[in-house]
């Protein structure tokens, strides 16, 4: 035995040797870092807006770093799961409204009630529009402050309207003329308009419009079951799809566009019309440097059907549960929140602020794209709050899909998402 | 030398056994026992309050059982498509012709491309208006449509992935013989060949024996991989046109991270790994019998 | 005697079409789409969605390159790559060739069942284990480092290199041991220094397996390290690609580069890779 262990001790030691070389190779800790999640990391307008209030920041707090966590926006939910059951989540993270409450549920977010009280309660929450606020309160506490809430709209092509024989200045104001204006604008080449069909969380805003348009919803007013039955959402749902199969003013390969397919259609003149965020003027501009984009694409309210009716982008931070400096994590999540941080975003980056103060400001109300978009805050629904609703949706999204593609007819479509949907829920 | 001669011996053996089984234990089989216990676990529960009412939904789930389908499908028609192909590239490349080496280099190629890679090279060539795919085929038959759509196709979705995936990984199954073929002797060859005998029967009686247990091995090794592929499907179409192409891992990953159903995908998992595990068995009692 | 001459020839020469036919058109299979990656990746933006098709960009340009080299930190991505697929294949290696030794070498009890648990580990899939995982990593500190990567990688590696390495091991005449013990010479000094060296060709296959393994993962690397510091190539590639991101000149560009090394590494190892796998899968 004994001639045996010196080469095994040689063995462990470098072994031993190896691991602490790359341990060593870890950062060590420096000052105060607050770890800030972004996925807008590669948009132009959005990531300047960041940056430009990261070095403001930085500049003004010595003690406190603030640090971009770059992530995907596909996969921020996964990530900040994992990274929560571990607790080491980022100290301040971006979601859009929807995964709120589970995060709030699982305990993976921090009561922001205790600072809110100390910045004077209230008073300090008055600043902000008060039905956008409610997404935050879950169980008695607050979890987050509302970000922006920018009201879907229709966004077109000019120059594409008048080689139509179209007047730029009369969008499409119902259903009939926005088919009858994109078969108008479907020509060799081009289509006249983009639609949505991949398996993204973007596809629920620029489709909703057209299921509560027509009077549909996903579920029954007391949110208990599925109401995707009626008449009114096949309707909706029908238009939708029908754009595609049907009227044949969609590009080909429908459900492998995302929101940025979509857009880099619009960019590149591939497409005439599409149901876009209001900050979309600035990221087409980002795929295709060369258009004028403030001369040539145009903003309008999303077309009518029996109720006048949008969705929106609304978007909301967090701050962690794990964080290990949560007033520092405060303090710079209140500069964010402040009326300059949020005013540069719109200059910046064209979204619209959810504090008044920013929304009503003179800046705002002159701009000639944030009149339309603003205009139409008061007609925006948000989809239902259920803990149930991410299936539900997958089964909506999957329902779209079938539907674009001809796995089952529209009708046959919407009934499996009906189906689904009351399973979700737990109706016999 | 005849082996564990003495107790020496024998328990030296279990020393240099251990580093590898300590780093099992910890990475892989400790935290799937913390899944086997939570998928055990009612939602949002904790503690050792046990259920098995994830695993009596999973066996009713009409999405999950459509899964499995898909999954068995895209693992068996890829496993196919490598055999195959890796087969037919292997004894071409044994035959020693000049060039040999510089095709074995092209053959490898899609091996050193990651998955997730793969996925998005060829949704983008299939892309029906920018993708490549479509102008190639009409330059050989001009009256291709033009905009035709693979991906967005409910018939040609499914085959597409297979398509894909099929590219990615039949060099590994294409080296793994290649090796087999490599050690068959030579004068088994020209034994057969002085006895009369053709291609076909040289084929069977000399190659397919020879080859038998390295078959068996690629496509063990290559049926556990398939049936855990995961960036490719997900990059490529996402499961879509609505599940057409939806396969375990997607599902489970989706369950888990976007339903927030911890539980239910836990439960999910381990009946993906305990099929697995059956249909590996036979694999795993050859290698584990002694070779 | 001259027919069977003859017939043999052109049986020969059949042989050979046949399989140049078939190299010919599986290289073209092989190759289009990496092709026509590479012409993506040399246009400018507009001109990857010119129509009809630009086969050969007209005005081939680098800036896809440029702008993917300026946009993340691909140097210090390349360099996280290098050093977790250099360590991950290096200790994967060692582990499991110790692990193939003893398997290989000695008769202990449930040596069977523990080579079979070995090939079992392999049917957990990552989904089932990566939450879990992470839990224990952030437990003790090593979230965000490398160490917890190679950690994860070295695993899951271990069985392959484990079952390659015994079967090498095994087509290694014992003689060789026993002259060792005859010298005198420990069993771990005969595995290092006897037995080692000669399966050289048996350990690149699996330092390969285990360098591409690392090289390629995603959902580890995507779990497990959330700081640009930190991240992997084929992290960086996926992080082109996104909901608001789809430039296919630049993400061309970024896969190519990421693909770059194992592509090398292929080239200059691939002819004992062949080898190693036919002492160590096939004879084993």
């Amino acid at each position: 035995m004994k001639r045996n262990t010196k080469p095994l001790a040689s063995l462990a030691v470098a072994a031993a040797a190896v691991i602490l070389l790359v341990l060593v190779a870890a950062p060590a800790v420096a000052q105060v870092k607050i770890r800030f999640q972004t996925w807008h990391w590669n948009e132009t307008p959005w990531v300047n807006s960041l940056n430009e209030f990261m070095k403001t920041f930085n500049a003004a707090n010595p003690g406190i770093e603030v640090v971009r966590d770059d992530s995907r926006y596909g996969d921020k939910e996964a990530v900040f799961t994992t990274q929560s059951q571990a607790k080491a989540a980022a100290d301040i993270a971006h979601f859009s409204y929807r995964p709120i409450r589970h995060f709030a549920e699982r305990g993976y977010l921090l009561d922001l009630t205790p600072f809110i009280e100390k910045e004077g309660g209230a008073k300090y929450l008055a600043q902000w529009d008060a039905s956008a606020l409610e997404i935050c309160k879950y169980k008695g506490k607050i979890y987050c402050l509302p970000d922006d809430l920018n009201p879907l709209v229709l966004m077109y092509n000019t120059v594409h309207f008048k080689e139509a024989g179209l007047d730029p200045a009369k969008p499409p104001a119902t259903w009939a003329e926005f088919l009858d204006y994109a078969k108008k604008l479907t020509r060799a080449g081009r289509y006249g308009v983009g639609i949505l069909g991949a398996r993204q969380e973007g596809v629920f805003m620029r489709f909703n419009p057209w299921l509560w348009g027509a009077g549909g919803d996903y579920l029954t007013p007391d949110e208990k079951r599925s109401a995707l039955d009626t008449r009114e959402a096949l309707e909706g749902f029908k238009f939708y799809v029908e754009l595609f199969t049907k009227h044949k003013v969609v590009p080909p390969g429908v459900i492998e566009q995302g929101a940025q397919e979509v857009r880099t259609q619009l960019a590149h003149e591939k497409v005439s019309m599409i149901i876009t965020l209001p900050a979309a003027p600035g990221i087409v501009q980002a795929i295709n440097p060369k258009m004028n984009v403030r001369e040539v694409m145009a903003l309008a309210p999303v077309p009518v059907g029996k109720k006048k009716v949008t969705s929106a982008w609304f978007s909301l931070r967090v701050i962690s549960a794990f964080t290990k400096n949560p007033e520092a994590a405060w303090k710079v999540y209140n500069a964010w929140y402040d009326r300059d941080s949020q005013m540069r975003n719109f200059k910046i980056a064209g979204v619209l602020s959810s504090r008044l103060d920013v929304r009503n400001s003179p800046e705002v109300k002159a701009d000639k794209y944030a009149q339309v978009f603003s205009a139409q805050t008061p007609y925006v629904k948000l989809e239902p709050l259920v803990p149930e609703w991410p299936k539900i949706g997958d089964a909506m999204l999957t329902a779209i899909q079938e539907g674009l593609t001809g796995v089952k007819t529209p009708e046959a479509a919407l009934r499996g998402a009906h189906e689904a949907t009351n399973r979700a829920l737990g109706v016999r | 030398m005849r082996a564990g001669r003495t107790w020496h011996d024998r328990h030296l053996g279990y020393l240099f056994v251990l580093p590898a089984s300590l780093m099992l234990a910890a990475v892989l089989i400790f935290p799937a026992v913390i899944t086997l216990k939570l998928s055990v676990t009612p939602e949002g529960g904790s503690g050792w309050h046990l259920t098995l009412i994830h695993y009596r939904k999973a066996l009713r789930d009409p999405v999950l059982i459509q899964t499995f389908k898909n999954t068995f499908a895209f693992v068996a028609l890829s496993l196919l498509g490598h055999f195959l192909l890796g087969l037919g590239l292997a004894l071409a490349l044994n035959q020693a012709l000049p060039g040999q080496t510089f095709f074995r280099l092209l053959a490898l190629i899609p091996w050193t491309i990651p998955d997730v890679v793969a996925g998005i090279i060829f949704r983008w060539l299939l892309n029906p208006i920018h993708g490549a795919l479509n102008p190639l085929i009409r330059l050989v038959f001009p009256r291709f449509p033009a905009e035709f759509q693979w991906l967005s196709s409910p018939a040609l979705a499914f085959p597409s992935v297979i398509v894909a995936n099929i590219w990615r990984g039949y060099p590994l199954v294409m080296v793994m013989l290649l090796a087999g073929l490599m050690a068959i002797p030579r004068e088994l060859y020209e034994a057969a060949a002085v006895d009369g005998a053709g291609w076909v029967k040289r084929f069977l009686h000399v190659t397919l024996p020879g080859l038998r247990t390295i078959i068996l091995v690629a496509l063990a090794l290559d049926m556990v991989w398939e049936f855990r592929r995961f960036a490719l499907v997900l990059t490529m179409t996402g499961g879509g046109p609505g599940t057409l192409t939806e396969v375990l891992s997607t599902l489970v990953y989706k369950t888990y991270f976007q339903f927030f159903t911890f539980e239910y995908a836990s439960a999910m998992a381990i009946l993906m790994s305990a099929v697995l595990f059956v249909l590996s068995l036979p694999y795993i009692l050859l290698v584990g019998r002694e070779r | 005697m001259r027919t069977a001459a003859t017939s043999v020839r052109r049986e020969r020469m059949l042989d050979a079409a046949v399989s140049y036919s078939l190299l010919v058109l599986s290289a073209l299979f092989a190759l289009f789409p990496v092709a026509w990656m590479l012409s993506t990746s040399l246009k400018t933006e507009a001109e990857a969605f010119a129509l009809p098709v630009h086969w050969i960009p007209q005005r081939p340009t680098l800036q896809a390159y440029v702008d993917m080299w300026t946009l993340k930190p691909f140097g210090i991505y390349f360099w996280n790559s290098l050093v977790v697929s250099g360590v991950t294949a290096l200790l994967s290696t060692a582990v499991g060739a110790l692990a193939g030794y003893g398997f290989s070498r000695f008769r202990f009890r449930f040596r069977t069942s523990l080579m079979a648990g070995f090939l079992a580990t392999q049917m957990i899939s990552g989904v089932l284990v990566i939450g879990p995982y992470f839990q224990i990593l952030a437990a003790v500190g090593l979230y965000n480092t490398l160490t917890g990567l190679i950690i994860a990688y070295v695993t899951i590696c271990l069985p392959f290199a484990a079952w390659m390495s015994k079967g090498y091991f095994d087509s290694i005449p014992r003689e060789l041991d026993e002259a060792g013990l005859v010298d005198g010479a420990s069993r771990l000094q005969i595995f290092l220094r006897i037995i080692m060296p000669v399966a050289v060709p048996g350990t690149v296959a699996t330092l390969l397996f285990a360098f591409l393994l690392a090289w390629q993962d995603l959902l580890w690397a995507l779990c497990l390290i959330s700081i640009d510091e930190k991240r992997t190539v084929t992290l960086g590639v996926a992080f082109t690609v996104g909901e608001f991101i789809i430039k296919w000149p630049m993400l061309t560009a970024a896969s190519l580069i990421g693909s770059l090394p194992t592509i090398i590494l292929y080239l200059f190892l691939q002819r004992f890779y062949v080898e190693g796998l036919a002492r160590g899968a096939v004879k084993g």
